[in-house]
């Protein structure tokens, strides 16, 4: 970009702003703090004009203008408070009012109403209509989880254009006409889509109101805790809304990078987690095959000794640790220091997808571009990702995107809601998105259809790559998968041909028979065809959980430290943190479960879930088994101790989201009685093995990463800000109030792969990015 | 079917004397809605000539320069609005004939062209697609207009089959579409954009404005939309040539009109007459005076959207601009006589019920503002109001004037703020009586109704 | 100094014959001003719905911060209060209140009132959070409370009804009609379906005059 627009200047209320032309009246006077009331207005969709509640008078014109609606003209002078403006203002809130009923001391909405909000600031004191209100019967249910009450609806037709418009689904359409006005579902379209809580959030009045939230509260009782949604990997910005120590709901806080005020109905009403009453309250010892509850004090030094006694009669590599994808990157890293530092073993590892260390100095396999991205790509296409109910606010971005013309091909097992939507949809047999890439990548390269600089420098690695493929074409692939050749060859051209294409895959695809290259051949087919490096082109996964990336970048790997440090890089670390650290690569996930440790300790996973029965058996054979755990899972009924933690809403720290932004959790609540902080837990268990950690709070443990951790080197609670950042960052310069800022990538370059992002890069001539220990 | 009788001055110096009929011409001829009797009687001789003789420019200049106004109400120059098309534009260009005529006391469109001579419609459109470089034209049709809708399916489909539609029509290489289509009854679409939508398959609602029309219409491409009236007029231009048509009518306001003369008249019914004709001639001399002798009370001149005339404005000729200077609108050229019996308050609030049960209800002025007057009126009408309700009742109408979304609104208020301000008396008197003037509770008149001629 | 003693017993003396000032509490009691300011009293309607709706104004307008509620919704089966919410949990802490008044000042439905009940006392200080149970008046007991003592009378003009009419509502219409103004049943089946017909004001106040 970088070019200058001329400004255009504006007098509004005698005061001049300078904005970019074809700005609204309305956006330039919220940049002087003036308030114009809107209704049909939202900042995130078209402008429609119905309400006629934004009048403003511009000098010149007979009539009051609404603000919403009119762009800037240079030299326009406007009045917000002229006599016209008001009078119109109180006659339209005039009309809303006359066939609004007063229940504003039972609405849900009633206290964040606009209509109320409004009224009192720019409203008439009283109404001159003395006659009949319009009645319809009281809620009706639109979907299972939203309830419309019709009186109440003033009929700006924001749910509906945001149906229509921003969640392109079934969903909430206008009916009847005059004033029989209603706003309704079709029967044979029912309203079930998961964006709907937004509509309950965008009624300007309490026409919308949530079923889950329905009388519980009212607004000015909650406290509001700005925080990061822990509910998918997509880190959605959040007010979380709590009245006495019971999480109600979750509200948008807008970050336009990630979320542009917009949740989906299991961010926004999935409470379950943090208030369910099956809640783990006291830790849990197992004493004659029964778990019993125990002081904290006992069940922290039991943890220390048996771990002690293990350690002593098999070794520090019989101990192994399995960490969390849901906790926050303090708790991570903790976790892995316990086991690294504290006991000495590189047996550490979490539920992830399958991402070979690459070669030479372990790059990240991650999200290249971001979501905000996805807006300005040509191409998007989703490899085996369900982006609908994993990630559904990216799946709004890819919707928002539709609408600006990127083509979308799904690429599933499964139909999916984006079919609807998309250029074109791909079907295959579950459990083949990793043959499906290769066929795909396969096709790049037997056309051949690669192009661009880095295909260009590295013809020879190219060429070895495509030979290496021969015996196993596009055809044959696709046969085996399932899936239609000509469909993938047509999609690989387009790929080949696109503007910007990103190329996105679900993290746990990677975990499927054929998923083991799939990561490796995805980036490459990104590099190869030239969609990498730049805004809206790029590839990585869709992350399993709110900190899977988090979990990554923290070292709860065996082969990799923090920031994907090798193990033989380890010496800085080593220093700083007073001991050696083992140097071999320790078990990963699944070879800790086959059996090959004899104590393990896991926080916040669950892997009796996804274990077979060996593994099963393997678990409950276990010398040890401690789980950090919310809930009695699978896992914790077969641990030795249970130690009882506490939701994401009740913690400070940090999460990394599917596209490296790190953000900063805050806590809503109090613990719940008798659980603790993950953190708090682990800071328990080392200073019970006698470590003597000091950690005040998780600020202190951030700043350790800061310290330590490359990638997140010079990270603050601070530098984070109230959007997040993406890595990798570095420091800016410090803002008005002296705070410190930290600047982001919003796109990784291959450059910054290979040689910026860790730190570590050895600049050696360029090659294909490849796994470790793949031949040829 | 219509005559034109009565009297009025002979001026020589006219080239088709003073009373030409541009559109009625063939009206009453037996079985004109058919081809053959159509062709027999000059038809489609104007779409030849247009063909072969003109340039599709020379055609809008042509247009220009008879100063040919939009015939739908708001009486914009047809030439220029065509001449907005950008030159430009890659998309395909649509023409929507406007058949939505629902404005209470008008039913010219209707009856007389596309009922009677639908054929004058489709030679119409087809000369103005060609003006305008159109390739596929909409005709559409109100949805509670089913006959003018048969007979305009069948006149295309007669068109299609002898050659005047489709490719390469009468060997000119213009090819042309026509498509006709029925609304599913609302008011609200007779408004352009609300057209638009509706024609898309999309709910009535009109759109916002910039872009107009002719920039981004119908699918976001070019779009020209006329009146019925306006553009069977263009045959006749063609046929008779810019100079003769734009030779009747007055200074501003050129060529003829079709008066829907309604209300309590001896002989209502539609007259073609030019631009300017006096009030008082078309009531008096073609309607036959006010029904049973009585005395006229008010007059609306262009349809129920537009303010009432006092007895003493009956010599207002009847063009755009004397009507205007007269405080009120020719729009449609529905004009509805009421007498004096007629109940005002009655009248208005039939009227206002009329806006009330139209209104889209998009914005907020209109929907809840004509509920709100309609109660009002009500209360009044009922002899149960309050002093107080009118100027309240002014005040909810200035309010809504101005502030609506689309005319729509400002056409509710009309009624009322005439009547207010010419029969205040009679307001009050239902307030203070607790009755009507005019007798117990006179529903008003029967507006636009009875009137087929 | 017996200057001082006879000055002192004079004034004895002088009060002698007096009625006392204290009276002989409990058995006697003392009167108490108009507006005096009590426990409070949640009250009923006629029919025994609650007045209350669970709005939490009272709460909100607590400056003590010694109202807790908690609102649920009314169903067919379990009505509680007209309308479609009723409080569920309703706790006032009087050791908290400070018998200010703002709670029936913001109260919607004159639900709660300040009674001349002043007899509070307890060794247990959780007795002095006093539940819904305890500040309910009983079943056909329905009273308007001390609010009466203030309220303005209702305006006159009955022809039509014109919003906030009564100083409360009086509970016998239904849902949005009960709170605000306007006393149509719900779905007025009328406007619905044949607007033509609808009534005018004089048909549904028959009181006015024709």
């Amino acid at each position: 970009m970088g070019e200058q627009q001329e400004l255009v200047t504006i007098t509004i209320d005698g005061r001049e702003v300078s904005v970019p032309p074809g700005t609204l009246l309305w956006e330039a006077a919220r940049q002087l703090d003036i308030e114009i009331p809107i209704y049909c207005y939202h900042p995130k969709m078209d402008p429609l004009g119905a309400c006629r509640m934004c009048f403003v008078e511009v000098k010149g014109m007979p009539k009051p203008m609404t603000a919403c609606t009119t762009t800037v003209t240079p030299n326009m002078v406007v009045s917000t408070d002229s006599p016209m403006v008001k009078k119109s203002r109180r006659g339209t809130l005039e009309f809303l009012l006359i066939n609004h009923p007063l229940d504003c001391p039972i609405c849900d909405k009633g206290g964040e109403c606009d209509l109320q909000d409004f009224t009192l600031r720019h409203g008439p004191g009283g109404t001159r209509f003395d006659l009949y209100k319009r009645h319809y019967v009281k809620p009706i249910a639109v979907s299972d989880r939203v309830l419309l009450d019709r009186e109440r609806c003033i009929a700006c037709q924001r749910c509906v254009r945001f149906c229509q418009d921003v969640a392109m689904e079934n969903g909430l359409v206008m009916m009847e006409r005059g004033f029989k006005t209603e706003v309704g579902v079709e029967e044979d379209a029912p309203f079930d889509s998961i964006f709907s809580g937004n509509v309950v959030e965008m009624c300007p009045v309490g026409a919308l109101t949530a079923k889950s939230y329905r009388f519980v509260t009212r607004p000015w009782e909650l406290k509001r805790t700005a925080s990061v949604c822990g509910q998918c990997s997509v880190g959605c910005n959040v007010l979380v809304d709590v009245r006495v120590n019971k999480v109600l709901r979750q509200y948008s806080r807008t970050n336009d990078s990630i979320d542009e005020g917009f949740l989906c109905d299991r961010g926004r009403w999935n409470t379950e987690l943090v208030n369910s009453p099956q809640r783990l309250r006291t830790p849990l010892i197992r004493r004659n095959g029964a778990l019993e509850p125990a002081t904290w004090e006992e069940a922290l030094q039991l943890v220390a000794q048996r771990l002690r006694a293990v350690a002593s009669t098999h070794g520090a590599s019989a101990i192994g640790g399995i960490g969390s994808t849901h906790t926050t990157n303090e708790e991570a890293y903790l976790f892995q220091k316990l086991l690294r530092a504290g006991l000495g073993t590189n047996n550490v590892d979490h539920f992830h997808g399958r991402f070979p260390a690459m070669e030479r100095n372990g790059l990240p396999w991650v999200w290249t571009d971001s979501i905000a991205g996805l807006e300005k790509a040509s191409h998007i296409v989703l490899l085996g990702t369900d982006t609908y109910n994993r990630q559904p606010i990216v799946d709004l971005r890819i919707r928002r995107a539709i609408r600006k013309g990127t083509r979308v091909y799904v690429v599933t097992p499964e139909p999916s809601r984006l079919d609807r939507l998309a250029a074109g949809t791909i079907r295959y047999n579950e459990g083949q998105t990793g043959a499906v890439s290769r066929a795909l990548l396969s096709a790049v390269l037997s056309e051949p259809l690669t192009r661009g600089d880095f295909a260009t420098k590295r013809a020879a690695s190219v060429a070895a790559l495509r030979d290496s493929l021969a015996h196993t074409n596009t055809e044959a692939l696709a046969a085996f998968a399932g899936a239609d050749a000509t469909a993938l060859r047509a999609l690989a051209r387009e790929i080949a041909q696109a503007d910007g294409a990103v190329l996105l895959y679900d993290e746990m695809a990677t975990r499927e028979s054929t998923g083991e290259t799939l990561a490796q051949d995805v980036l490459q087919l990104a590099l190869l065809t030239d969609n990498f490096g730049r805004p809206g082109a790029g590839t990585g996964p869709l992350m399993e959980d709110n900190n899977s990336l988090g979990a990554r970048d923290m070292g709860l790997l065996p082969d990799q430290l923090p920031g994907y440090r090798m193990l033989a890089d380890g010496a800085a670390l080593a220093q700083a943190w007073g001991m050696t650290l083992p140097d071999t690569a320790g078990m990963d996930y699944d070879a800790m479960l086959a059996g090959g440790v004899r104590a393990l300790y896991v926080m916040g996973a669950d892997p009796a879930r996804h274990a077979t029965p060996e593994q099963l058996a393997q678990l409950e054979a276990l010398d040890l088994l401690v789980v950090q755990e919310l809930f009695l899972t699978e896992t914790a009924k077969r641990a030795t101790v249970v130690l009882p933690a506490v939701a994401y809403m009740e913690k400070d720290g940090t999460f990394t989201n599917t596209e490296r932004a790190v953000q900063v959790v805050r806590r809503a609540m109090q613990e719940l009685p008798g659980a603790r902080a993950d953190w708090q837990i682990l800071i328990g268990v080392a200073n019970a093995l006698g470590l003597g950690w000091r950690y005040g709070s998780p600020l202190e443990v951030l700043a350790e990463i800061g310290r330590l951790v490359p990638l997140y080197a010079g990270i603050s609670r601070r530098g984070l800000g109230a959007e997040g950042v993406r890595w990798p960052f570095s420091a800016g310069e410090s803002d008005a109030t002296g705070k410190p800022t930290l600047v982001g990538s919003p796109h990784l370059t291959w450059t910054m792969v290979e040689h910026g992002v860790t730190g570590n890069g050895d600049g050696a001539e360029p090659a294909l990015p490849r796994a470790h220990g793949e031949q040829g | 079917m219509s005559e034109t009788p009565g009297t009025t001055p002979a001026n020589n110096s006219l080239p088709l004397g003073p009373t030409p009929r541009f559109l009625t011409r063939n009206f009453g001829v037996p079985g004109i809605d058919r081809i053959e009797v159509y062709r027999q009687h000059g038809g489609y001789e104007s779409l030849a000539k247009a063909l072969t003789q003109f340039e599709p420019d020379a055609l809008v200049e042509e247009v220009k320069k008879s100063g040919l106004r939009g015939r739908g109400g708001a009486g914009f120059a047809t030439g220029m609005k065509w001449g907005f098309l950008p030159k430009d534009n890659p998309k395909p260009r649509y023409l929507c004939v406007n058949a939505d005529e629902s404005e209470p006391g008008t039913f010219k469109d209707r009856v007389m062209i596309m009922e009677v001579c639908p054929h004058l419609l489709v030679e119409g459109t087809i000369i103005s697609s060609f003006a305008t470089k159109v390739h596929h034209a909409f005709i559409y049709v109100r949805g509670e207009l089913p006959l003018a809708e048969r007979q305009m399916a069948r006149a295309v489909r007669e068109a299609y089959d002898a050659g005047l539609l489709g490719k390469n029509i009468l060997g000119s290489g213009f090819d042309l579409d026509i498509t006709v289509h029925r609304g599913a009854g609302a008011y609200i679409c007779g408004e352009e954009s609300a057209l638009l939508e509706s024609l898309e398959g999309k709910r009535g609602y009109p759109r916002l404005k910039p872009p107009f029309p002719a920039v981004v219409g119908l699918y976001s491409s070019p779009t020209v939309i006329n009146n019925v009236e306006t553009i069977a007029t263009v045959p006749a231009v063609v046929e008779h040539g810019a100079d003769v048509y734009a030779a009747y009518g007055t200074e501003k306001s050129k060529g003829t009109r079709l008066y829907c003369l309604s209300g309590h008249v001896e002989r209502p019914g539609n007259y073609e007459l030019p631009l300017g004709v006096p009030l008082r001639t078309l009531i008096e001399d073609y309607g036959g005076g006010v029904r049973g002798g009585r005395q006229v009370k008010a007059v609306v001149p262009g349809g129920s959207s537009t303010p009432f005339l006092k007895p003493s404005q009956l010599d207002t000729p009847l063009d755009y601009e004397s009507v205007a200077a007269a405080g009120s609108m020719l729009g449609s050229a529905g004009v509805i006589v009421l007498d004096d019996q007629t109940c005002i308050v009655g009248a208005v609030l039939r009227m206002t019920e009329f806006y009330r049960d139209e209104s889209c209800g998009k914005c907020t002025p209109c929907r809840e503002g004509t509920f709100w007057l309609v109660q009002l009126l009500e209360r009044l009408e009922a002899g149960h109001g309050k002093e107080s309700d009118i100027p309240l009742l002014a005040d909810i109408c200035d309010n809504i004037f101005g502030r609506s979304f689309c005319p729509l609104g400002d056409a509710a208020t009309m009624s009322i703020v005439s009547s207010i301000k010419l029969f205040y008396n009679e307001y009050l008197h239902h307030v203070t009586a607790h009755g009507c003037l005019v007798g117990p509770r006179a529903r008003g008149v029967a507006v636009g109704a009875g009137a087929n001629v | 100094m017996a200057m001082e003693m006879i000055k002192g017993l004079a004034t004895t003396l002088k009060e002698l014959g007096q009625k006392p000032t204290t009276v002989s509490y409990p058995e006697q009691k003392r009167e108490l001003p108009e507006r005096f300011r009590g426990r409070h009293v949640l009250h009923r309607y006629e029919g025994g719905l609650e007045r209350c709706v669970g709005c939490y104004l009272c709460a909100g307008a607590c400056p003590a911060d010694a109202i807790y509620i908690e609102a649920e919704e009314n169903t067919d089966e379990h009505c509680v209060s007209p309308g479609e919410r009723y409080a569920r949990v309703f706790d006032v802490n009087l050791l908290r209140c400070i018998f200010c008044g703002y709670c029936e000042q913001a109260c919607p439905t004159g639900a709660i009132t300040l009674e001349r009940i002043y007899e509070l006392s307890s060794m247990r200080p959780d007795d002095l959070v006093y539940h819904k149970e305890q500040l309910l008046e009983p079943v056909n007991s329905a009273t308007r409370g001390s609010i009466e003592v203030w309220t303005p009378e209702p305006p006159t003009e009955t022809a039509t009804p014109i919003p906030a009419r009564q100083g409360f509502f009086d509970g016998l219409e239904a849902s949005a009609a009960a709170v605000g103004q306007g006393n149509l049943p719900a779905e007025q089946e009328i406007l619905l379906e044949d607007a033509y017909d609808m009534p005018t004001p004089a048909d549904a106040t028959p009181e006015s005059e024709g």
